[in-house]
C-alpha cells in the first residue's frame, strides 16, 4: 500500500540521487539540519541475493531518537566520496568523526 | 570510398549497458576497465587530465589520486552524463586490501537497480557487483590482484554446466526456499505467486477480481527501519510497550514482514485494534479487517464453488484486495464468535490459516486452486480467552494488552490531541493540557475504567470546554 507521503518520500529520494549524480552536494544548511552521526561506521547486510550498506554511529538531532543513542540507519543510497554525507532511504545523514580504526589499520 | 569497419579480436564485449558504470564493472580486468574508460571518456573529460591517468597507471598508487582528481573534475561538469563517467572511474579506485575504498557501493547498487536491462545481461551484472559487496567485507584483504580479475574468476563458469547455470529462473513459487530471495529496493522486490496457474481450475464469474493473481508474482512487503517502527509505537501505546515488543518479535530489518500468529488480550477498550491498526500503518501494510463477532459460520474459509453466491476465502480475499502476498488479517473480537456447531464454527475455519504449512497449500473451495497463504500475517483480538477451544488458542502467540493506568494519562492524553489536531486544522494551535484539566480528565477517565475511546471523547470535551470558556472573555 503505496501512501501518499511514502511516494512523496521516493520522489524526494529519487531527487536527490539525481543531484548527486550531477555532482551536487547538500547545500551548507541542508547538512547542518541533518541528523549527524558520530563515531559512525559502515556495515554490510546481506538481503535475499543482494547487498545493502547500513551505518551505525551516535545520533544527534534526528526527529525520531533521542541524541546520543547508537543507532542502524536504514539502506544508504548514496555514500558520499570524502565521507562528508549519507542518503538513506529516508534521510539524509551529515557523518561527524568515525569511529576509531579497526584492529591493524 | 569505403569504409572498413575493424573489430578488435578479443575485445571484452560489445557496449550493452548504458550506464558505463555498468560497463567498466563488466570487465574482466582492471587494465581493460581503463582501456575501456579512457575511450568512453574523450567526449567528456578534458583530454590531459586523461592522458595524465594514461601516463601515471603504471605507478598503482600514485595513478589512484590522479583518478580521484578526475573524479572530482567529472562530478564538477555537474551533468548526468559526466556524473555516470565519475562513478565507473570511482570504481577504478577500489582496491580489495581497502574494504573502505569500495563505499561507491550503494549509488553503483542503485545504478543497476535503475538500469533498464535485459534479463541476462541483469544477472551477469549482478552476479559481478555482488563480489564487489563481498571484496567490501574485506574477504580478499591481502589480495594482490584487482577486483576487476576476482570478479572475474568468481564468476566463472565451468562451461559443461554453463548452460543449465544460466537458464532463466521462473518466478518464485513455493519449491524454492523460502520468500527470502531478493529484497533490493526496486527492480526485484520480493514477489510470491500465490496463485499458481498450474494448481487452478477456470475461474467463473463471481471471481473476475482474481484472474489478475493468477501466475502473477505479488509483492511482499519488507520491513523497514523496525527501530523507528519500534519507537514510534512505544510512544503511542505507553501502556503497552511489552505487547508492542512482543508483537514485533518476528520483524527483521529488510526481511518480509510475516508475523505469527497473534491473539492480543486485553479489557474492552485499552487500544487493542487500534494497536493493530497503528502497527499496519507504520509497516505500510494492508489490513482486511473480519469482524468476528459477526460472524455465525465458517465462511472465513469460503463457500463451495457450487453455491450460486461462492465466495473465497477471507485470506484470499484480502490478497485480492491489497495485490499484496503479505496482508494482515485482522479478526476482530474472535471470542464473540457464535459458539453453536450449525453451519460451521469460524474458530474451526480458522484453524488450517494458522499453520504455516497448511496455509502454503491451501485449497480455496470457491476458487478451486491451491493458495500460497503462507506470507499473511494473522492478528486477533479478544476480551477473553478462555472460551476458545484449545486448538485454536495454542496457534496463537497470546499477547496481553494491559490497560492504561493514571501514569500514562500525560502521555496518552497528548497523542490523543495530536490526533484530534490532524483531524481539525482549528485545533492546531491549542496549548497542551495543564495540570488541572489533567487532573479533571483523569477522574473521568477511572470512572470508565481506563478505555482509550473514552479518553479520546474527554479530551475533546475538555477542549470543547476550554474554547467555550474563552469565548465569554
Amino acid at each position: 500500500m503505496m501512501t501518499n507521503s511514502s511516494r512523496k518520500k521516493a520522489e524526494t529520494l529519487e531527487r536527490d540521487i539525481d543531484s548527486y549524480t550531477c555532482g551536487e552536494v547538500p547545500s551548507p544548511l541542508a547538512l547542518l539540519q541533518a541528523p549527524t552521526l558520530d563515531r559512525w561506521s559502515t556495515a554490510l547486510h546481506q538481503r535475499g541475493k543482494e547487498f545493502i550498506m547500513v551505518l551505525t554511529g551516535d545520533v544527534h538531532k534526528h526527529p525520531e531518537f533521542q541524541d546520543g543513542d547508537n543507532i542502524h540507519t536504514s539502506a544508504v543510497m548514496w555514500f558520499d566520496r570524502e565521507n562528508r554525507f549519507a542518503r538513506t532511504v529516508s534521510r539524509l545523514y551529515a557523518l561527524g568523526r568515525p569511529a576509531a580504526a579497526k584492529e591493524g589499520e | 570510398m569505403q569504409y572498413i569497419v575493424a573489430t578488435i579480436q578479443g575485445a571484452p564485449m560489445r557496449d550493452r549497458f548504458e550506464h558505463p558504470a555498468l560497463q567498466t564493472l563488466m570487465h574482466s580486468r582492471w587494465d581493460d576497465a581503463l582501456g575501456w574508460l579512457h575511450g568512453a571518456s574523450t567526449d567528456v573529460a578534458p583530454r590531459w587530465r586523461l592522458d595524465n591517468v594514461m601516463a601515471s597507471a603504471i605507478d598503482r598508487a600514485y595513478v589512484q589520486r590522479v583518478i580521484r582528481d578526475l573524479v572530482d573534475d567529472l562530478y564538477a561538469r555537474g551533468t548526468p552524463a559526466s556524473g555516470a563517467l565519475a562513478l565507473a572511474w570511482s570504481t577504478l579506485t577500489a582496491d580489495p586490501c581497502k574494504p573502505e575504498s569500495f563505499s561507491f557501493l550503494p549509488q553503483l547498487q542503485r545504478a543497476i537497480d535503475h538500469a533498464d536491462l535485459e534479463a541476462d545481461d541483469d544477472a551477469a551484472v549482478r552476479e559481478r557487483i555482488r563480489i564487489w559487496w563481498h571484496a567490501a567485507q574485506a574477504e580478499w584483504k591481502g589480495s594482490e590482484v584487482s577486483i576487476f580479475r576476482i570478479a572475474d574468476i568468481e564468476t566463472r563458469r565451468d562451461p559443461d554446466i554453463d548452460d543449465h547455470d544460466i537458464a532463466p529462473r521462473p518466478p518464485l513459487t513455493r519449491d524454492e526456499p523460502a520468500p527470502s530471495i531478493d529484497a533490493d529496493p526496486r527492480r526485484s522486490e520480493p514477489t510470491l505467486v500465490v496463485m499458481p496457474g498450474t494448481k487452478a481450475t477456470k475461474l467463473n464469474n463471481f471471481h473476475t477480481q482474481y484472474k489478475d493473481i493468477v501466475d502473477a508474482p505479488l509483492p511482499l512487503l519488507v520491513v523497514n527501519e523496525v527501530a523507528r517502527i519500534r519507537a514510534t509505537l512505544h510512544a503511542e501505546f505507553p501502556h503497552a510497550v511489552t505487547a508492542v515488543d512482543l508483537m514485533m518479535r518476528d520483524l527483521r530489518e529488510g526481511r518480509p514482514v510475516t508475523l505469527k500468529p497473534v491473539l492480543l488480550v486485553g479489557s474492552p477498550g485499552c487500544g487493542k485494534s487500534r494497536l493493530v491498526r497503528r502497527l499496519a500503518d507504520v509497516l505500510g501494510a494492508f489490513v482486511y479487517r473480519y469482524d468476528a463477532a459477526s460472524s455465525s459460520d465458517s465462511q472465513f474459509g469460503g463457500t463451495g464453488k457450487a453455491w450460486s453466491n461462492t465466495e473465497p476465502s477471507v485470506p484470499a480475499r484480502a490478497i485480492a484486495q491489497s495485490k499484496t502476498a503479505s496482508p494482515i488479517v485482522m479478526v476482530d473480537e474472535i471470542d464473540k464468535a457464535a459458539e453453536r456447531n450449525w453451519n460451521g464454527r469460524l474458530w474451526d475455519a480458522m484453524v488450517p490459516f494458522l499453520e504455516r504449512e497448511t496455509a502454503s497449500r491451501y485449497r480455496d473451495q470457491s476458487l478451486d486452486c491451491e493458495l500460497d497463504l503462507s506470507m499473511i500475517s494473522y492478528i486477533a483480538t479478544a476480551n477473553d480467552v478462555s472460551k476458545l477451544p484449545a486448538p485454536l488458542r495454542d496457534r496463537f502467540r497470546i499477547v496481553k494488552v494491559p490497560a492504561p493506568t493514571l501514569a500514562h494519562l500525560p502521555k496518552l492524553a497528548a497523542n490523543v490531541m495530536r490526533d484530534l489536531a490532524i483531524e481539525d486544522e482549528a485545533r492546531q494551535h491549542d496549548a497542551p493540557l495543564a495540570t488541572d484539566e489533567l487532573d479533571v480528565i483523569g477522574k473521568a477517565w477511572a470512572r470508565s475504567r481506563f478505555s482509550m475511546r473514552t479518553l479520546q471523547k474527554i479530551v475533546a470535551a475538555t477542549l470543547e470546554a476550554r474554547d467555550s470558556y474563552a469565548m465569554r472573555h
